[in-house]
């Protein structure tokens, strides 16, 4: 199929239905934030249950990348709105409202890669019943916390469906939060700053699901991490934890950094300091709740941060638009948004109290779902810094591989390991044959198509799991099998993971007896490493970009990995 | 203290400039707002009276609502170009501080 325009430039396309004028997000969308161009589109004024009964219309084409279904609890439910005037209502004639409608929208989610439901709320001048509007007979806030919660329930269902925190954008307008005048005037129950928040979380949204979220925290140490300058004060004396004030907010700042890496997201340092000194802080210092080992790597010496930045980036094979970059000192703050642009550079406030709210305010990280190895990325970089270390004792690097112990468990998709294996196939660029987005359903059913088959790659070594890393895709083309996607994360690249891939790939081909295998690489900005991990294998280079093997003969599986079946689970 | 003409509309260029993300357009005293050679549609127009509203409240600390029934209905309108809506913010400031 041929890319649209909007497709090869990267816009992402939202539509947009509300039952009232939700201009102003299409707005704010559209004008706000460079980092992802977006187009939105709004269904005709008032059009909601129409569009989302109807997917195979213009308006669901192309394919949007969100679908945004903001309403009113009144206009979707009659009893709801009896309910505000005062009418006695069945509660459960309000709840079969809320579900009807909840389940047309888990029934569009397909048309669309991500359906964004943001909650209903009610104006504060909304008192109810007073002292009973929690209750629930008659209620109108009970009747809106349970048909919220009954909505979050329906579109869990579905594994592109999220609801929004619609709370969230109010308080943050705070007093601006409704207008009455826009409420009359342009049937707009909002004021703009509550549509700028949405606007932001569905930006953060859409850039998780585009692999786009921050991958990395770089944090300095002094005054950042702790209180005091741990070179003239040794680690004794440094403000952390504690029954001090600021001690405790250099504690909650690095609690909260510690539940980043719990949502996959790595930890650096960067300090001008002397490494042993400031080590020997993180080791024993007791208050310190962020040891070595939270730390996927640091640069800790005298040298120009900007250049201690991108060796450590590189070290950790991400892109410097995965990076966020946290450092009390503005001189600092300012060498970094100026030689590395693409970095978010955080603007701390003055006081260390609000750093920790400053970090967990920050949307960057947003990812739609958790999988085991997000969890545990930072473990895995842990055991990544400890190979490098073995590497540095092991000078010969097929010595060094073989010394690894790397075990590679491949097992045919299963529904277990797709949120994974999806996660995997959106997020990963460099090694990455076609770069084919889909998400987890269509795998899945990609995957049961006749002649298609899916394959997923675990790797363990002597220092741990690196998890599900691998994906291998093919179809059966007549006389050949085409592997339509090669993926491997930058984790194990390197490691001779992708000739056993390879491997694996021919002895597929050969089950299904197609005297050829064929890959055909497909450039992106990003995937250079792929097209030079093909064009150094054994495989045969041909046309252009495109590679193959004769499966008559076996393709050779590098001894230092050790391939193993996982027998379909039922 | 009430702040000059000439400052309000110069804030009140930039602001529009920087909702309408027009960097690149020349504004001036009789740009049009609204309309079919406007730089907003009238959804768009009522959205960025609401930010100037906010905005002079943030920078000035003064409570001025722009958009009332009154302002809507007047001819000449007070939204029809940049210069008559400064023109507009000017006399509501004023009337918010008693002069």
């Amino acid at each position: 199929m041929a890319e649209s325009t909007a497709e090869r430039s990267g816009e992402k396309r939202v539509l947009l239905l509300s039952d009232f004028s939700i201009e102003p997000l299409r707005r704010f969308l559209e004008t706000h934030g460079t980092a992802l161009p977006l187009k939105a589109v709004c269904a005709p004024y008032g059009q909601v249950r129409q569009p989302l009964l109807h997917t195979d219309t213009d308006l669901w084409q192309p394919k949007p990348d969100a679908c945004v279904v903001w309403t009113q609890l009144e206009s979707i439910s009659p009893a709801f709105r009896g309910l505000l005037e005062g009418e006695s209502v069945s509660h459960e004639h309000l709840l079969a409202d809320v579900r009807e409608f909840a389940e047309q929208i888990a029934a569009a989610a397909d048309a669309t890669r991500l359906m964004l439901v943001p909650l209903w709320t009610l104006p504060p001048w909304r008192r109810g019943t007073g002292l009973g509007d929690l209750q629930r007979s008659g209620g109108c806030r009970r009747a809106l916390l349970e048909a919220n919660l009954l909505l979050c329930e329906v579109l869990e269902e579905a594994s592109n469906a999220f609801a929004m925190d619609t709370q969230r954008w109010t308080q943050l307008a705070g007093h601006r939060a409704y207008d009455s005048r826009m409420r009359f005037i342009a049937k707009v129950p909002f004021g703009n700053d509550v549509f700028r928040a949405a606007a932001e979380d569905i930006r953060a949204a859409l850039a998780g699901v585009s692999g786009m979220a921050k991958k990395l925290v770089v944090v300095d140490l002094d005054d950042t991490l702790w209180g005091g300058v741990v070179g003239d004060t040794g680690w004794r004396n440094l403000t952390l934890g504690g029954h001090d004030a600021l001690g405790e907010a250099y504690a909650a700042f690095q609690r909260a950094l510690k539940a980043l890496t719990r949502r996959g997201v790595l930890l650096a340092i960067l300090s001008k300091n002397q490494e042993d000194i400031a080590l020997e802080a993180i080791d024993r210092h007791p208050e310190m709740l962020l040891r070595k080992n939270d730390f996927a790597g640091w640069r800790i010496n005298w040298n120009d941060k900007a250049e201690n930045l991108v060796d450590l980036v590189d070290e950790l094979n991400l892109g410097m638009d995965a990076v966020v970059f946290v450092d009390d000192n503005p001189v600092e703050r300012a060498r970094i948004r100026d030689a590395l642009p693409e970095v978010l550079t955080v603007e701390l406030p003055k006081s260390p109290m609000a750093y920790a709210e400053t970090i967990q305010a920050l949307p960057c990280f947003d990812l739609p779902s958790l999988t085991q190895e997000d969890r545990a990325r930072t473990t895995s970089y842990a055991a990544t810094r400890a190979r490098t270390e073995l590497r540095r004792q092991v000078p010969d690097r097929e010595r060094w591989l073989s010394s690894l112990d790397t075990r590679c468990t491949v097992a045919t998709l299963s529904k277990a390991d797709l949120p994974r294996a999806a996660q995997l196939l959106n997020k990963t660029n460099q090694m990455n044959l076609t770069t084919r987005r889909m998400p987890e359903q269509a795998l899945w059913d990609w995957s049961e198509d006749a002649g298609h088959a899916v394959f997923t790659f675990r790797v363990q070594d002597r220092f741990g799991d690196a998890g599900l890393t691998g994906l291998l895709a093919l179809a059966n083309v007549g006389e050949t099998a085409v592997v339509t996607d090669f993926v491997l994360s930058c984790r194990v690249m390197g490691r001779r993971i992708e000739e056993a891939m390879l491997a694996t790939a021919v002895q597929v081909a050969q089950g299904w007896a197609t005297p050829r295998l064929c890959l055909n690489y497909e450039a992106t900005e990003r995937n250079g490493p792929c097209l030079e991990m093909l064009a150094n294998s054994r495989l045969a280079p041909g046309e252009d970009t495109r590679f193959t093997w004769e499966t008559g003969k076996p393709f050779p599986c590098p001894e230092c990995v050790a391939v193993q079946w996982r027998e379909e689970e039922a | 203290m009430i702040p000059k003409r000439s400052e309000i509309y110069s804030l009140v260029s930039a602001w529009l400039s920087d909702f309408a993300q027009s960097a690149s357009i020349p504004l001036a005293e009789d740009t049009v707002l609204v309309g079919d050679t406007g730089l907003l549609d009238s959804m768009g127009l009522l959205t960025f009276l609401l930010d100037v509203e906010q905005r002079i409240e943030e920078r000035f600390g003064a409570s001025v609502v722009l958009v009332t029934e009154d302002a809507l209905a007047r001819e000449p309108n007070p939204f029809t170009t940049v210069g008559s809506l400064a023109d507009h913010v000017a006399a509501c400031l004023q009337a918010e501080s008693g002069g």
